[in-house]
């Protein structure tokens, strides 16, 4: 849930990178943290990893400021995919505003995507919360692996939902900023139309993703 | 002015869960070490004229001061030191002689205090001044960044620790209690099991062997003739015992299949072959009971991998449950497709799985089964209808076994129904990967 501070101007919004088991989670987050690294405030934060899997959760905090000097902080969850996580998964999902889904696009894989969504909606649904309640957008990653489903499935599925979809190769940071920028687009406007921020701060959402695209910008990726 | 805010403005944090929880600063850093920390900066400043150093936390309470200066008698300063602090007022501000640089202090995504530098001002030298100032104030901060960095990720942990293992403490109750319930379950049927197991020994089988065969002996009229009526009994007594055997046949399969001494022989097979081996053995119940047998299947579909004999045993098993539950003149119908080998998930979003496995797919026009009860079926010794003025024999052992065997082959079974239309039985069979030459 957006935790807006009107004393400080402040408003922060919680975004989470949910998906299967080594679907490429947390590369998303390392991947924009590379590109962002110029940027105050955004030290990526990785908890208690073993064998390189996540066990808790990766965090990058992102600040700026808008306009009339209102100030926007992101913070970027990623959960522990493993199934047996779910207890951690629960908690870090708690008062997400946008969920970005990363799903493995090789066809092998269907079956984890299915499963982890069907965890996705079942978690919401333990928060009381359901997919009309938060920004979703979608990420087919690992583009460049052999056996995955081609570039016409991928645009029929995308018709499936209304949620947006997007295609990555997160470990060559490709499609990794459009992602966020689309998960940030979604959440913003969601969080407009609940709480009206361009009338009551004057933050508008323009300027808001114009802010955004400048995390990207000067962050040592040409 | 942000000054108008009503109660009804501030979002409330609700729950908060550990990841979105501000730590206040006593759980990041004890005072006594970042005191220890900051010490030396002052001393080392000396010349650079830094007579105090503090950490405030985010309510703007003196949490840590080290040197002297304004900075003990921080309560009585102008406000603008405390518009500072609230964020308010400027980063870089002085007051009478003194200079001050006030920096917030993060951990994780959040503020949770401030840094706050002072330096006299007589005492700086010219040229440098604000400016080193500054830029002092932003090498200390980036200090005590780090070690709230680190303190933040040791709290952080700790509190995921302790709500996943609260979450887990709550799951496991839940658990048990479930267990504790199933449990007692388990103890009946395995009662259940155990004294079904202990009729059917051998000595049950002995006597068995002897009806059936002096019945037969009676019915083809070995022992002199019989009148029709006669037959007609000892024919009964024949059929009857026969199926006995069977059930005890099952049963003794049964703890075989569970004890793990089963052995499956694969082979690349065509299905339509199994199927007509089933129906051929079904044939007599089936126009007994006046159920149509009908197969459906692709002369294209590829072979699957199975042992043949046990394959068999399960579309007999399903067929005849179909035929025992099904109506006069209804339907019992075989159909196969190329599917995913595991049963259809809930949620389909990504797409359907590939299809690497046959799904073979036995539809009655029977009676139906409550969606309650679809679980359950494949237990041992589950009957739908238990009640000992059931309409249908049996031992509940059938589909136990039919799911057993379809387990051993890497498949799964489950099935689908309407009350009053009809059950559709589901399984999947492994294909075989080459195509095997026809032998005719």
């Amino acid at each position: 849930m957006v935790y807006i501070d009107i004393q400080h101007r402040e408003v922060t919004l919680k975004l989470v990178y949910y998906g299967p088991a080594l679907s490429g989670k947390t590369t998303n987050l390392q991947q924009l943290h590379q590109r962002m690294v110029n940027h105050a405030g955004s030290e990526l934060v990785s908890l208690d990893t073993r064998d390189d899997r996540t066990l808790f959760f990766d965090l990058l905090p992102l600040e700026f400021e808008t306009q009339g000097g209102f100030k926007i902080r992101l913070k970027l969850f990623t959960v522990p995919g493993q199934v047996i996580h779910n207890a951690t998964r629960k908690i870090v999902l708690q008062g997400a505003d946008g969920v970005a889904f990363i799903a493995d696009s090789r066809v092998g894989q269907t079956r984890s995507n299915n499963e982890s969504f069907a965890d996705l909606k079942h978690n919401l649904r333990e928060h009381g919360l359901s997919f009309s309640d938060i920004a979703l957008v979608i990420q087919f990653n690992k583009r460049d692996l052999p056996g995955i489903r081609s570039d016409a499935e991928v645009k029929k599925i995308a018709t499936k939902g209304k949620e947006p979809v997007f295609t990555a190769v997160a470990i060559d940071g490709h499609g990794v900023a459009e992602t966020f920028m689309g998960l940030a687009a979604l959440s913003w406007a969601k969080l407009e139309a609940k709480f009206n921020f361009s009338e009551r701060f004057g933050v508008t959402h323009a300027d808001f993703m114009s802010r955004i695209g400048e995390l990207f910008e000067g962050g040592g990726a040409a | 002015m942000s000054g108008g805010r009503t109660p009804a403005e501030l979002e409330p944090p609700a729950e908060l869960g550990a990841p979105d929880r501000r730590p206040p600063l006593e759980r990041l850093v004890r005072r006594d070490d970042l005191a220890r920390t900051l010490a030396p900066f002052v001393e080392l400043g000396e010349g650079e004229a830094v007579d105090g150093l503090a950490v405030f936390d985010r309510d703007g309470l003196r949490y840590v001061q080290v040197g002297g200066g304004p900075m003990q008698r921080w309560e009585q300063l102008p406000p603008e030191a405390l518009d500072a602090l609230r964020r308010v007022g400027a980063r870089d501000f002085r007051i009478g002689e003194h200079l001050f640089a006030i920096r917030p202090c993060f951990a994780g995504a959040d503020r949770v205090g401030s840094f706050l530098i002072s330096s006299a001002r007589e005492r700086v030298s010219a040229g440098s001044g604000e400016g080193s100032l500054a830029a002092l104030a932003d090498a200390l901060t980036g200090v005590v960044g780090a070690v709230l960095q680190a303190g933040f990720a040791t709290w952080v942990t700790s509190e995921m620790h302790l709500a996943a293992s609260e979450s887990n403490y709550r799951a496991l109750q839940q658990r048990n209690a479930e267990l504790e319930r199933a449990v007692a379950h388990l103890r009946e049927v395995d009662q259940l099991k155990s004294n079904f197991l202990a009729t059917v020994s051998h000595e049950l089988r002995t006597p068995l062997t002897s009806i059936i065969g002096f019945s037969e002996m009676l019915a083809k009229g070995i022992a002199g003739p019989l009148n029709e009526e006669q037959t007609e009994y000892a024919k009964t007594i024949l059929d009857r015992g026969e199926e006995l055997l069977r059930l005890i046949t099952q049963i003794l399969e049964m703890s075989k299949m569970e004890l793990g001494t089963m052995r499956l022989q694969l082979e690349p097979n065509a299905l339509a072959d199994v199927v007509g081996r089933a129906f051929s053995a079904a044939t007599i119940p089936a126009e007994r009971a006046r159920v149509h047998l009908i197969h459906e299947l692709d002369s294209e579909l590829p072979n699957v991998l199975i042992d043949s004999d046990k394959v068999q045993q399960v579309l007999v098993n399903l067929i005849s449950n179909a035929i025992k539950f099904n109506h006069a003149a209804g339907e019992v119908i075989v159909r196969a497709e190329l599917a995913p080998m595991r049963r259809p998930f809930e949620e389909d979003f990504f797409g359907e799985e590939a299809a690497d496995a046959l799904r073979v797919s036995v539809s009655d026009t029977g009676i139906g089964i409550p969606s309650d009860q679809l679980g359950r079926i494949f237990d041992a010794f589950y009957q739908v209808d238990s009640s000992s003025t059931r309409e249908h024999g049996g031992a509940g052992l059938g589909l136990s076994i039919v799911r057993k065997l379809i387990e051993a082959h890497g498949g799964e079974v489950w099935a689908e129904s309407i009350i009053g239309v009809g059950t559709t039985f589901h399984f999947t069979l492994p294909i075989a990967e080459q195509p095997i030459p026809k032998i005719a």
